[in-house]
């Protein structure tokens, strides 16, 4: 599609994970500021890129799916509406993308995500293996362990250890034997790693079914997250929409305001708007007589743009109201599906489109309530899969987000001990384990990781004085009583 | 051409080498003609060393100086219970070394174990080098696959001593099952069940195409094999005795040995047969200088019985063997005997009754390590070999934290090469060293595990508490062996490590000892040379001598004639001069003239 297109806009594709695309950072940098509203020019002024490069990064992001040219949304209401749905709420009911991604290159897909310096590396290794190499390596983030052993989701144990087998003689350094590696040594093994973790999570029937688990509960709560993201532009939209439909009516029935409009023909109705725009802020007339004619018309035109603005103003309310009523029966019928999470996106915006509507905020924050514990359930899930396979990092960061949807004692010390394990931040493990402390003062876990997060920071005293309330809660830990003794003596 | 690697099966009681010739694996026999060696050292009276069947047939006349299963000590700290354990069987004298290791005094000399077991090695790479005519450097080393890392190091050591680049150490269970699969294109699931003379492991691995073995689980126990068997026949021989005259044969070390070579003759024996007779005549004499006699009848059953829950724990340790590698007895596709110990008919029983199935015969037990082994190398050195192997770490390994706690880093059973990297903060301000103990092991204390090494991470950029962070590398490669690396995460820079060895040996050791290695090949090479030259004059005079009369009888009467004799005596007179001074130049300059003499002497009978 020919991005300088008339009345076409970049706008991001919903459902798009910009991470797992194949992209550089200057293209990552210029999807971040597709909104559907910046043209190639103000995204080129925003990022101070060349204009040339914007366009060709855009025309990139375009082959790849990640960005489409739509018509400026204004001036193109959606075609296909159901009537008890409002236009935009069909992001709520959020599907994921499906149509693959294309690579441009389907040989070398990570070939964007790296410095192609590192293929002139002096090393041991041929040109079309080193590039393999940097395919896998690069994409060990991003991939999934089917994704990685080139098999599908269906595949049979024997499927994936024939994959494996496979794909193993290129990354296992025995191949390479006395040969010189340089950097490729390390990402050799590091892939390497990955595969064998990949083949031994997927042939057993337990793991795999765990991790399928993972998978689709990080799907979830991905579509989730993008329903919740999606609601300001989709408020945008509505906003829109709403202003459009009021104009659209306001030129159905009355002439379009304009400058040319002819002034009003009745000199009684000349004189009072006059007066009402002179009213206040100038000295009142000493005479009765008639206004000067630049003067008078000004007032006219003035009176008629407040005449069509209070009549524009009233069409724009009525069509907020049939917006909000439209979003109440969609949360409604949601609602009705146990959908929790649309109903709460729904509400949302009505909430916002009628700010002073009491009952409908209780509505809202009361489904809000839903959706934010249905959400902490998936990413509970998430966190206990991480955390099991002792992904710390990632584990503490899912936590972290079961605490905002469901806080509980339990939670911000997993948050805590995730940090602490993982060497994450320690002040932040502090902050999550005495909030744990706070909610559950009698409980002796929280206060143990609080204790260990102390001894790792090298706060003693405090790591004491937790430890000695500890051991007074729990008389017969000797593990505690072992710390206490070993603080005491300095052998930290 | 790439030069060639040998594989070498370094066993507790015997060793095997073998070497890749075109694409099949060839076993080396020795000089006697034999595919194994036995893995015994000793030292003669005059200070000579032996090694193998020699030193095997001298163990009774000379049983303090004769060390056998060394590698049940090697890599073990001084105070392991498995050394206690040797302490009181053995018949040559163990001694504590200096970094609480252990040291074996031979005569007047005491050895490091890593250097008696890189006399086997060096043994074995002379069998080799005689074979292939040519000088070897390279060797892929087998080891119990349940060896940890210390031992491990250990043998890598001994490999070093013994002048070898050991470019590989491998599991001794998946060596064997490169024997057994390599070049079929098998795929198939497979069980090695090794019980060896001192140690017992099994490993479950998957065989698939490309060449991939990869090993699931392995699991074992290392000080489990022959030499328990052969010490309960002799607890029942010592008992009996002790009941009939009241005499305790430990005491005499000469009695022991004898009671020894006795016990494993009859084991091996009742593999074939159902009963056999344990005789040694005047085995021990009383105070009375009465000589006293043993003579008992061993029959299988009865041997059977002292040993049953030797053959139970094997086979508890392969339930878990299994059990870790979350597969039913039923997936298992085919079993694989390794070691002498696996001919004993319970053993086989037990096997097959466990898993269901008769254990495969295509794979000669004694042999198969060495033959896997080879394969290996050939597969690292030449690049048309289509084989990979995937081997585990057979231990946990792990840190120990605050509290002497045991922290685990990277999991048993987990495929190798494999790293994993730990951030480590600093406690007090001003911190400039880290000390970081680790250990491999699978209990949750750290004491009951296996100390590898204390690393201190020192010189550490002055900053307050909490402000220097170092990423530490903890990685095992694929030989087994744990090696760490530190990195300050914020300057990048990578930091010293200083390792104390908690057993084994220092560089310092390793590199004094491999010079008396060296030394000892010179010498040895060099008696061979002279050895050689000795028999080749003696047979030279022996003909030169029995030419005489004639020669006399032809040429006696002309001047020419007796010029010619008297300087044959010369000669003969020069050439016991020489071998009675060890003199190997001159020895070699007179053999020339011996065969120069004897060309003479033949032409003249010839002529007359």
């Amino acid at each position: 599609m020919p991005p300088s297109e008339e009345g076409q806009l970049p706008c991001p594709v919903a459902g798009v994970d910009m991470r797992s695309l194949p992209i550089g950072p200057e293209e990552a940098f210029v999807l971040t500021r597709v909104d559907g509203r910046s043209s190639e020019a103000d995204i080129a002024a925003a990022t101070g890129l060349d204009p040339g490069r914007v366009l060709q990064s855009l025309r990139r992001l375009v082959e790849l799916g990640a960005v489409r040219y739509d018509k400026v949304a204004p001036s193109s209401p959606p075609k296909h509406e159901r009537s008890s749905v409002p236009p935009g709420v069909r992001i709520s009911h959020p599907v994921i993308e499906t149509k693959p991604v294309q690579h441009p290159d389907a040989e070398h897909p990570a070939a964007a995500l790296y410095d192609p310096a590192e293929l002139d590396e002096d090393v041991d290794l041929d040109l079309p293996r080193r590039r393999k190499v940097l395919d896998y390596f690069y994409r060990l983030d991003t991939a999934t362990h089917y994704e990685l052993l080139e098999v599908s989701t269906q595949s049979e144990k024997k499927e994936i250890k024939d994959a494996y087998f496979k794909i193993v003689g290129v990354f296992h350094p025995d191949k390479y034997y006395g040969k010189n590696l340089g950097t490729f040594k390390t990402k050799l093994e590091r892939v390497f790693q990955r595969l064998t973790e990949a083949q031994e999570v997927l042939s057993r029937k337990a793991t795999r079914d765990e991790y399928d688990a993972y998978l689709e509960s990080q799907k979830r709560t991905k579509r989730l997250e993008q329903a919740f993201r999606g609601q300001s532009t989709e408020l945008e939209a509505v906003r829109r929409r709403i202003e459009q439909e009021a104009r659209i009516s306001d030129r159905a029935s009355h002439a379009p305001p304009s400058q040319s409009t002819p002034p009003a023909s009745d000199p009684e109705e000349r004189r009072r708007s006059l007066a009402r725009k002179l009213r206040g802020s100038l000295a009142p007339p000493a005479r009765n007589s008639a206004p000067p004619p630049e003067v008078s018309r000004a007032a006219i035109q003035e009176h008629v743009a407040d005449e069509l603005k209070r009549r524009y103003e009233s069409r724009l309310s009525q069509a907020r109201e049939s917006q909000v009523k439209k979003y109440i029966e969609a949360a409604d019928a949601s609602m009705a599906t146990r959908d929790v999470i649309s109903a709460a996106n729904a509400l949302r915006i009505a909430v916002t489109l009628a700010p002073d509507d009491a009952a409908l905020k209780a509505r809202f924050d009361d489904a809000q309530e839903k959706a934010s514990a249905l959400l902490a359930d998936t990413y509970l899930e998430q966190a206990k899969y991480e955390e099991t396979n002792k992904h710390w990092a990632e584990a503490a960061a899912t936590y972290e987000k079961v605490s905002r949807g469901k806080p509980s004692a339990n939670v911000f010390d997993k948050v805590a001990s995730c940090l602490y394990e993982g060497n994450g931040d320690l002040r932040k493990a502090g902050d999550m384990a005495r909030k744990a402390v706070a909610l559950a003062p009698k409980s002796v876990e929280p206060r143990l990781t609080l204790a260990k997060i102390y001894v790792k920071a090298g706060m003693k005293e405090s790591a004491l004085a937790e430890f000695e309330r500890i051991s007074q809660m729990a008389p017969g830990d000797d593990t505690v009583k072992d710390w206490i003794k070993r603080l005491k003596r300095g052998e930290v | 051409m790439t030069e060639k690697v040998i594989g070498i099966d370094l066993g507790t009681t015997n060793s095997c080498v073998a070497v890749m010739e075109g694409d099949a694996p060839v076993v080396i026999p020795n000089r006697g003609g034999y595919k194994t060696t036995p893995s015994i050292v000793a030292v003669t009276e005059a200070g000579k060393r032996l090694v193998g069947h020699i030193a095997k047939r001298q163990a009774i006349t000379n049983a303090e100086n004769t060390v056998y299963a060394a590698k049940r000590l090697i890599g073990r700290k001084w105070n392991s219970p498995q050394v206690k354990n040797a302490l009181m069987t053995s018949s040559y004298s163990i001694v504590e070394g200096p970094h609480a290791d252990v040291r074996i005094k031979l005569r007047d000399k005491t050895y490091s174990v890593p250097e008696v077991s890189s006399m086997i090695l060096q043994e074995m790479r002379v069998i080799a080098e005689d074979y292939l005519g040519h000088p070897v450097s390279k060797a892929v080393v087998t080891v119990p696959a349940y060896f940890n890392d210390n031992q491990r190091q250990a043998t890598k050591d001994a490999g070093a001593i013994a002048g070898l680049d050991v470019i590989r150490i491998i599991n001794e269970p998946t060596a064997a099952s490169l024997a057994y699969g390599f070049g079929k294109d098998l795929d198939r699931t497979v069980a090695v069940y090794d019980l060896g003379g001192g140690t017992f492991d099994i490993s479950i691995l998957e065989i698939g195409a490309h060449g991939v073995f990869k090993v699931v689980s392995t699991t074992g126990d290392t000080f489990l094999g022959g030499e328990d068997f052969d010490a309960r026949i002799i607890d029942w021989l010592v008992e009996s005795f002790k009941e009939e005259h009241e005499i305790d044969l430990r005491q005499d070390r000469m009695a022991l040995q004898r009671l020894r070579d006795a016990a494993e003759k009859a084991k091996c024996e009742l593999s074939s047969v159902k009963e056999t007779e344990i005789n040694l005549p005047f085995i021990i004499s009383t105070g009375r200088n009465e000589a006293l006699h043993l003579q008992r009848t061993l029959t299988r059953q009865v041997l059977e019985g002292l040993t049953e829950d030797l053959v139970e724990r094997t086979v508890d340790i392969c339930k878990q063997a299994l059990d870790d590698a979350k597969l039913g007895v039923d997936e298992v596709e085919d079993v694989i005997l390794v070691g002498g110990m696996t001919r004993m008919p319970s053993i086989q029983k037990a096997v097959t009754d466990f898993f269901g199935r008769e254990p495969s015969k295509s794979v000669h037990p004694d042999e198969v390590v060495a033959l896997g082994a080879a394969i290996q190398g050939a597969a690292l050195v030449e690049d048309k070999h289509e084989m990979i192997l995937l081997d585990v770490t057979p231990h946990a390994l792990g840190i120990m934290t605050f509290g002497s706690y045991f922290e685990e880093l990277i999991p048993q059973n987990t495929t190798v090469p494999t790293s994993r990297t730990k951030v480590f903060t600093t406690s007090r301000d001003d911190q400039t060293a880290v000390k970081i103990l680790v250990m491999q092991g699978e209990s949750k204390k750290a004491d009951e595990n296996e100390l590898l090494g204390e690393f201190i991470l020192t010189g550490l950029r002055r900053a307050p508490k909490g402000h220097v962070e170092i990423e530490v590398t903890f990685e095992i490669n694929t030989d087994g062996i744990v090696s760490v690396h530190a990195k300050d995460l914020e300057t990048g820079q990578a930091q010293s490590i200083q390792v104390t060895a908690t057993s084994g040996l220092t560089q310092d050791e390793i590199k004094s000892m491999m010079e008396n290695a060296k030394d000892y090949m010179v010498e040895r090479r060099h008696d061979e040379e002279f050895e050689g030259l000795k028999q080749q004059a003696e047979s030279l005079v022996a003909e030169v001598e029995r030419l005489f009369p004639d020669v006399e009888r032809v040429v006696g009467g002309a001047d020419f004639g007796r010029d010619a004799m008297s300087k044959a005596k010369r000669i003969v007179e020069a050439t016991q001069a020489a071998i009675a001074k060890n003199d190997t130049a001159g020895l070699k300059e007179q053999v020339e003239q011996l065969q120069r003499t004897e060309r003479m002497f033949k032409g003249v009978v010839a002529r007359s």
